[in-house]
């Protein structure tokens, strides 16, 4: 559910680079531990994108993998150690070399738009559709609710 | 995708192929949240979001709260107040306000998730703004509360013992963002055949060092422990904001 919320954000984001062509792709990073389901994320952006110039931007979504740090050692195991197994469910995050616990860095809950690809000949002005006003539908989607 | 003879760092019209964009997501959510911390700051109110799945004990544990914090330092003559986010209804508000304490109710009719400009629209009604703890109930979500920043202080987390130990482990993100988990109904533990050492070590697992207190909305257990600690909490946050101010007023004369 709240895919939805995010890929208005993303459309947000993508409209307020001053570029003159429509962007056809949109590089998407997202950590191991950030909540977000991709599919639920494209869908999403194709429902806040349609009928906007942007309704053939296609999300590339990175998915992050979790780093652990260990702050005695000062250093991230190498993946894969069975004292810091990864998957989830048999986290066992324990330093190999000095069996301190592990620390998770940070960008395990990155959400952040990387990179927008841009296409060479279009032009936001000779779009046939009409650019939707994002906050629009922020605004509405605030007093319906 | 050929990424590399067009890439430009520049916001410029230049119709670039690719335009590395580097923008967090919820930026305009993160910058609205920074504002109200400022805000926050500057008005003396210590903030703490609380979030956890449906039925967790967030509100029972949230209405002894505004009970018996003013009550039990009295000569502190502490304000307290809260937000509660549901999708429906205002029925926790109705709750919380048997306190005594000023509640506002955000209905958020779907949205699974507290906003910060939710938070700030709601903070605007509070008049006058002499509060000293704001707790803010999110809508129970253990998945998306985890990526907005309210402009919080603090994030609360709570797992019941009817929940199972390996809650955290199911959900990492959530945890691993809190600054406090609070394991409650801690009387059931028995008939739950709760394993707490198991849960505490899932705890550790996903935020090393995390503060834990086993509590009782019921029978009140942990209340104390837990009061000492948020003013404590309030304690170091406004040593780190005089701190934070002695520093910016001193820096321009050290410039010169």
């Amino acid at each position: 559910m709240h895919e939805l919320s995010l890929a208005q954000e993303i459309f947000n984001i993508a409209t307020s680079q001053n570029q003159k062509s429509v962007p056809i792709a949109i590089g998407i990073r997202l950590g191991a531990w950030s909540c977000v389901h991709e599919n639920s994320l494209r869908n999403s952006f194709q429902w806040v994108a349609q009928n906007t110039a942007m309704q053939e931007t296609r999300l590339v979504i990175e998915r992050l993998q979790e780093i652990w740090f260990c702050e005695t050692c000062q250093q991230s195991p190498e993946s894969p150690k069975s004292s810091a197994e990864k998957q989830l469910g048999t986290l066992s995050p324990i330093c190999p070399w000095c069996d301190e616990p592990l620390r998770i860095l940070d960008s395990v809950q990155e959400m952040s738009v990387d990179w927008i690809e841009y296409s060479q000949s279009d032009d936001w002005n000779n779009c046939d559709v009409e650019h939707n006003d994002a906050q629009d539908i922020k605004n509405e989607r605030h007093e319906n609710g | 995708m050929d990424d590399t003879p067009n890439t430009t760092g520049s916001n410029e019209i230049q119709s670039p192929r690719i335009l590395q964009v580097r923008t967090k997501i919820l930026k305009a959510n993160d910058t609205l949240a920074r504002t109200l911390r400022e805000k926050f700051a500057s008005d003396n109110v210590f903030v703490t979001n609380w979030v956890s799945s449906p039925g967790s004990g967030k509100t029972t544990w949230l209405e002894r709260t505004l009970k018996e914090l003013p009550t039990k330092f009295p000569t502190e003559n502490l304000r307290v107040a809260a937000i509660v986010g549901d999708l429906e209804t205002d029925r926790d508000a109705q709750r919380l306000r048997r306190s005594g304490a000023p509640v506002r109710q955000i209905m958020t009719h779907g949205l699974c998730h507290l906003e910060a400009d939710m938070i700030e629209r709601e903070w605007d009604t509070f008049t006058p703004k002499k509060i000293d703890f704001l707790f803010i109930e999110n809508v129970g979500n253990l998945v998306c509360p985890t990526s907005w920043d309210l402009g919080e202080s603090l994030r609360i987390g709570l797992f019941s013992v009817t929940e199972g130990e390996d809650k955290p482990l199911k959900y990492p993100g959530l945890f691993n963002t809190c600054d406090a988990v609070l394991l409650t109904k801690i009387d059931l533990a028995q008939a739950c055949e709760f394993q707490r050492d198991a849960a505490i070590a899932n705890l550790n697992t996903v935020r090393p060092g995390i503060k834990i207190f086993e509590v009782s909305g019921k029978t009140g257990h942990g209340m104390e422990a837990w009061l000492d600690w948020l003013i404590a909490q309030r304690e170091t946050w406004q040593a780190s904001i005089a701190s934070t101010m002695r520093a910016a007023s001193t820096s321009p004369r050290e410039a010169t």
